[in-house]
């Protein structure tokens, strides 16, 4: 029971959904995307905007169509845990919080697992590219909270690209962007069954897909990459598949976050324009 | 900005042994840097003292809940999302649905907030929006069953602070009535302890259905500001954080009082709150007039 | 016109108050405040030390503690805790302990309606037996509208309050009821009279649907309320300071 929230029920459900017997669900096998307009290897469009918490160092809002986060910078500040021992490189924290209403089945208030693993690894994702070595005895902390989610995997690699524009803003310096990009890896030819499994195609890898995709695939991979110096800083895949596929994925996620970069870059420049506007 | 300029060189001109540039007297004196403001009748900022800051509302932002909205106060963000559930009802209350709103005090929103569970206030504006919400009865809670005994609506209404600046009762008020306003769900059917509802792809009027809202409170926060109480209409943070007190007044489309509030700083007349209770309903109307401009 | 509550002839009339001052002999002060079957026990502790993390610099730190009746505190209780500090910062005169914290517990005793008003008066009677220096004493009082008679009725129990259509909690300190019964000996007038009895609003907080004649109509009657409810403390400290009197002449 949580005391510190007006009190509801103590268990809810969500109801159970009946779709009609003539119901038309979206598959794989129907050799189309779930949004019909996109291409295997085509993001969603992203809008990307920086400036948007006043009170923070520096912030940023993503929206990919349905999936939006805002994420805010606070930093670089003294570390004010007292008894914590001396670090000449600073201190990142990262804390992703999906809001109760982002998904589909209702969140819980409180901090799950896989909101503490996310933020595990995207602090993990993000430190290669910040010079913690200049700031020595300093934090910074970057939070995410996600208002809508539309995919997981492309829910995550937006708060890494999200966030890395927000420590941009915030005048932290870095030593490149860091874009994240999300793909699937989804059967879309009839399914491998066990007595003849050589003949199957193999699954083909579906960009930045969305929850309906998600439903559908074997494996995902969610890559974060620093497209001038040309280097990855995280690779979470998860899944089966094969190596051949891996790699592919990994090539189309590079080249899909080349892309991201130049949006992360306009935001940017943008965010500039306006404060000279202001001066 | 500009309001803060031109008043600089005034402000050096009254300590001229000792001068700083405005924006540090601000920092070092920020009781007495908004004084030399609040005697001209302006706010740093550039508002009139009875000024509220521009407002947006944008309904249906989130998909994946059955109703939301986003408010913007000036600097303060809010969006809030209405999820229903289906739930065991209590046991005295057979034919109750459940309406649950809290609000989200979250530390991206402003340096101030911890991570951790709500803070003070967050529990304090949580508690009174429901507080409001439940004694005005705004919903009926028996429009909320599904089958007595057995099933009804869990609404839970959450309310996140995105950017903070400021005034978060209002609003989270608005943003929680906008999100009602909002609401569609789909109509279900209770079959031996399982709900359904259709899975067909739109929602129209004949599948899913609206809240009853009996009436729409909005409210409007002032803070008071040194001992001569000098009203604020629309704090922002940094006003916030140099006033005692402050007033909020709820009314609902009728004109009719559905909470009025006055905590801290000194005793105010009576006419000062009457004053406030006048100012709340042009307000009120203003707010109005900007919901159901977004709603078509 | 007979209330639901069976003891009470009139609709202005209050439960008959009971206080008791120094209960408990680890605290600083204490007391304890009943409203008929309401009752609420406070005790303070302070000026003492303050963490660092609550340390105001030009003032003392003032903690309040709500308890409820049973279980554990929850968010009603946050919210009145927050009423009860932020009302009484402006009263307690803080600046003239400097870093130091004084700490409020609030604990429900019984409950029968009107917590928040038998709260308040049980704050500031452990306020006085503590000895913290106070600007002013306040007393307060609750009313609410019926729903059926649309009567306002002060100091309503659980029962009444089931059918109220609103409620309105009201603090008023005796600073300004004292100013205006002097301006009420200057001016023989009887309109001036009415005005100079309008008092000041330290804290209210009404909720339901009202108009808002209806809010400054209970404003008043509550004000007029709070004159016995001042009347009270006055005469309660005065005992008890007699007593000690006494003890120590012995």
């Amino acid at each position: 029971m949580d005391r510190k929230r007006v009190a509801g029920p103590e268990l809810s459900v969500a109801p159970l959904i009946e779709y009609p017997v003539d119901h038309k669900r979206w598959t794989p096998q129907q050799e189309k995307r779930h949004d019909s307009k996109r291409q295997p290897e085509d993001m969603r469009p992203i809008y990307l905007k920086t400036g948007l918490i006043g009170q923070a160092s520096g912030s940023a809002y993503i929206e990919l169509e349905k999936t939006k986060l805002a994420c805010g910078v606070y930093g670089p500040k003294p570390v004010k845990r007292i008894g914590q021992t001396f670090s000449g490189r600073g201190l990142l924290t990262c804390e992703i919080k999906f809001a109760t209403f982002s998904c589909a089945k209702r969140r819980n208030q409180m901090r799950d697992p896989q909101e503490k693993e996310l933020s595990q690894i995207l602090t993990q994702a993000l430190s290669p590219a910040i010079r913690l070595d200049l700031l020595p005895k300093s934090a910074i902390e970057v939070y995410i909270t996600v208002l809508e989610s539309d995919g997981l995997g492309s829910c995550f690699s937006a708060a890494i690209t999200a966030a890395s524009v927000a420590l941009a803003h915030a005048g932290i310096e870095m030593l490149d962007l860091v874009a994240g990009c999300s793909a699937s890896y989804i059967q879309t030819g009839p399914a491998r069954s066990i007595s003849s499994g050589a003949e199957s195609i193999p699954p083909q890898i579906f960009m930045d897909a969305d929850l309906e995709e998600e439903k559908y695939e074997q494996g995902s991979i969610v890559l974060a990459y620093m497209p001038s110096l040309n280097e990855v800083t995280h690779v979470l895949q998860s899944g089966k598949a094969e190596g051949s596929i891996i790699s592919q994925s990994v090539e189309h996620c590079v080249e899909a976050c080349n892309k991201i970069y130049a949006v992360m870059h306009h935001a940017l420049l943008e965010s500039v324009k306006e404060n000279q506007t202001q001066l | 900005m500009t309001a803060l300029e031109s008043t600089s060189p005034s402000l050096a001109a009254t300590s001229p042994a000792f001068t700083f540039s405005a924006s540090t007297f601000q920092k070092l004196h920020p009781t007495e840097f908004f004084r030399k403001f609040a005697s001209q009748g302006v706010r740093p900022d550039g508002r009139l003292l009875n000024a509220f800051r521009p407002t947006t509302v944008h309904y249906g932002v989130i998909t994946t809940a059955n109703g939301s909205a986003m408010v913007r106060i000036g600097g303060t963000t809010v969006v809030c999302g209405v999820k229903a559930e289906v739930a065991e009802p209590k046991l005295h209350t057979p034919d109750h649905g459940y309406f649950v709103p809290n609000v989200d005090l979250s530390p991206i929103c402003s340096g101030a907030f911890r991570p951790g569970p709500p803070s003070a206030q967050a529990q304090v504006v949580s508690e009174s929006i429901d507080r409001v919400l439940k004694e005005s009865k705004v919903l009926d809670l028996k429009d909320l069953c599904i089958e007595e005994g057995k099933a009804v609506w869990a609404l839970w209404v959450d309310v996140v602070c995105v950017s903070y600046d400021g005034n978060i009762y209002d609003a989270a008020l608005t943003a929680v009535m906008a999100a009602l306003a909002n609401v569609r769900i789909r109509k279900p059917t209770y079959d031996e302890g399982v709900v359904k509802v259709s899975g067909a792809e739109d929602m129209n009027d004949d599948n899913s259905f609206k809240l009853k809202l009996a009436r729409t409170p909005l409210s409007a926060t002032f803070a008071l500001f040194d001992t001569s109480l000098t009203v604020l209409a629309d704090p922002n943070d940094s006003e916030e954080s140099i006033c005692d007190g402050s007033i909020s007044v709820t009314l609902d489309e009728h004109g009719q009082l559905c909470a009025v509030s006055k905590v801290g700083a000194g005793s105010s007349s009576q006419s000062l709150l009457k004053q406030c209770i006048d100012r709340t309903r042009e307000r009120a109307t203003e707010l109005r007039a900007i919901m159901s401009q977004q709603q078509q | 016109m007979s209330r639901l509550d069976r003891t009470r002839t009139s609709a202005h009339q209050l439960r008959p108050f009971f206080s008791s001052q120094n209960l408990l002999n680890r605290a600083d002060g204490s007391a304890q405040f009943d409203f008929g079957g309401s009752s609420v026990l406070c005790s303070v502790v302070g000026p003492a030390e303050v963490k660092i993390r609550q340390e105001k610099l030009d003032k003392a730190t003032i903690e309040v503690i709500a308890r409820p009746l049973v279980g554990l505190p929850g968010v009603a209780d946050k919210a009145r805790e927050r009423s009860i500090q932020e009302t009484l910062e402006p009263l307690i005169l803080s600046s003239l302990h400097p870093r130091t914290l004084v700490q409020i517990v609030v604990q429900t005793m019984k409950d029968d309606g009107c917590i928040l008003s038998t709260a308040f008066n049980a704050t500031i009677l452990a306020l006085l037996d503590a000895g913290i220096p106070l600007q002013s004493i306040l007393g307060s009082v609750t009313c609410m509208i019926d729903s059926e008679t649309n009567e306002i009725l002060l100091d309503p129990t659980t029962e009444e309050l089931a059918r109220s259509k609103s409620t309105h909690v009201f603090v008023f300190d005796n600073k300004t009821s004292i100013a205006g019964s002097a301006n009420k000996d200057q001016a023989k007038d009887q309109d001036q009279d009415q005005d100079s009895l309008e008092g000041a609003i330290l804290y209210s907080d009404s909720t339901g649907i009202f108009t808002e004649n209806e809010y400054f109509e209970c404003a008043h009657a509550g004000f007029k309320a709070a004159q016995a409810v001042h009347g009270f403390i006055r005469t309660a400290v005065q005992k008890k300071l007699e007593k000690e009197y006494q003890q120590t002449q012995a």
